[in-house]
């Protein structure tokens, strides 16, 4: 049977697949980096367990990051 | 020794904080109690987004409504006596102070045509301001609005060169704010750590008008309406009505070269970790106030400077303590004599310049040839 996909193993695929240089700017140990919001659906993934949430089938995930001037 | 209160630690288990149950989707929302949550708020507090969007608008006006009363002098011309209390009507015009060199020409451009798009498309007025050409031609900014803006690549340069080759970060930041002041609107965390900093840096008498509501040193009054909302609070009210901030790269930042980034590396962990003692913090920057009876204004930052009286002044004890500590005293005399000694030794060196507050006398030697900007 498949592994479940939390968020937390998608947080690491984006570090090996999607990021180009600097990881530590998104994460920070097995989770982002404060200062940036992660949505799940429009919710705020704390409501669900941040890292551990499964992902589910047509999830909408979106990083907000607030470490900027605008 | 006392033991009020021992006894409930003696089983060990109040040793141990208890752990806090995490919220969940099933929680409701703390306000309307119907409605699934969407967002949680300094660890403790969960809203749906209708309770958020009310609460968060509720809160701006609410700061503008209650700052009112104070501010009435101020506000008076802009009041509409025919709308309900507490309704004012503004007349908006933004303007942007352009100091993005941490980017590329380029970027800088699109940043300010991004900026630009979106403030028209508010219908607001709109000016876009050069720091750099600021501080080259200081002047008013009434003036400074109605040139074209330049952009140049050596503008990191030209700021450079006008700052003193030896200052330190911590200065460089000092003289760097006093002089973006006027326009800028901080945001909480700003407001908290600012706050922070300036007790650090011996501006503990200018924390009322530097973190607070209004900052009402010259004509023109600064007002921060979001000095009460974190950066969460904001980036959700963007995201849940649409809105496209304008994203901004920032410089990169080594918390250990100013006292402004440590401060700043501080509140943004207690921020993470402990989010309700910011607004503590700022809250309680809040119940300090200034002494109004003083007359003498700084030349610089245009703060009160506290007056001459009997008793000494931290800074004033300080000195004396440094003085005592690194004079030899002189045996040979008597105690009294001693005493009389070291005592017009002090007073001889003793600083009797109402120009400038402490921490703008410590900056003054690197500020000569850009006084008239700030």
């Amino acid at each position: 049977m498949q592994k479940d996909w939390i968020l937390g193993d998608l947080l690491i695929w984006l570090r090996d697949n999607l990021l180009k240089e600097r990881p530590e700017l998104f994460l920070q140990d097995n989770s982002v980096r404060p200062g940036i919001l992660v949505l799940v659906n429009d919710s705020d993934w704390e409501l669900m367990d941040t890292v551990n949430y499964p992902i589910q089938s047509k999830d909408t995930i979106t990083f907000i990051s607030t470490l900027h001037g605008g | 020794m006392c033991s009020i209160g021992d006894e409930e630690f003696e089983d060990g288990s109040f040793k141990i904080m208890t752990k806090k149950e995490k919220f969940t989707l099933s929680n409701k929302c703390n306000k309307c109690r119907v409605a699934d949550p969407c967002v949680v708020l300094r660890l403790t507090n969960v809203y749906c987004k209708c309770c958020f969007l009310a609460s968060t608008t509720h809160k701006f006006q609410s700061v503008l409504g209650k700052s009112l009363l104070h501010f009435l002098h101020f506000l008076k011309t802009r009041i509409d006596l025919n709308t309900p209390p507490k309704k004012c009507r503004y007349k908006v015009v933004v303007i942007f102070i352009e100091d993005q060199y941490q980017l590329s020409l380029k970027e800088r451009e699109d940043v300010i045509k991004k900026i630009t798009h979106e403030v028209l498309l508010f219908g607001f007025m709109f000016y876009c301001v050069s720091f750099i050409t600021y501080m080259v031609n200081p002047g008013q900014i009434n003036k400074l609005i109605n040139e074209d803006l330049q952009l140049s690549e050596k503008d990191n340069e030209t700021l450079c060169n006008i700052l003193d080759k030896n200052i330190s970060e911590t200065n460089r930041k000092q003289i760097l704010n006093l002089a973006k002041r006027r326009l800028l609107i901080e945001i909480s965390t700003d407001t908290a750590s600012l706050l922070l900093t300036n007790i650090c840096l011996g501006r503990g008498s200018q924390v009322p008008v530097d973190s607070g509501f209004c900052d009402d040193r010259e004509e023109i009054k600064i007002l921060r309406p979001l000095r009460l909302f974190d950066i969460k609070e904001l980036a959700f009210y963007n995201r849940l009505n649409n809105l496209e901030p304008v994203f901004v790269r920032q410089r990169e930042v080594n918390h250990y070269l100013s006292v402004n980034n440590l401060m700043r590396q501080f509140i943004d962990n207690l921020q993470q970790n402990y989010p309700a003692t910011v607004t503590t913090v700022v809250k309680t920057g809040d119940k300090l106030t200034l002494d109004r009876t003083n007359t003498h204004i700084c030349k610089l930052c245009k703060s009160l400077v506290p007056k001459n009286n009997s008793e000494l002044s931290s800074e004033e004890s300080t000195r004396f303590s440094h003085l005592v500590s690194t004079t030899v005293p002189n045996y040979t005399i008597s105690r009294q004599e001693r005493y009389q000694d070291i005592s017009t030794q002090f007073e001889s060196v003793a600083i009797n310049d109402h120009d400038y507050c402490y921490a703008c006398s410590k900056m003054y030697p690197f500020i000569k040839n850009i006084e008239n900007s700030l």
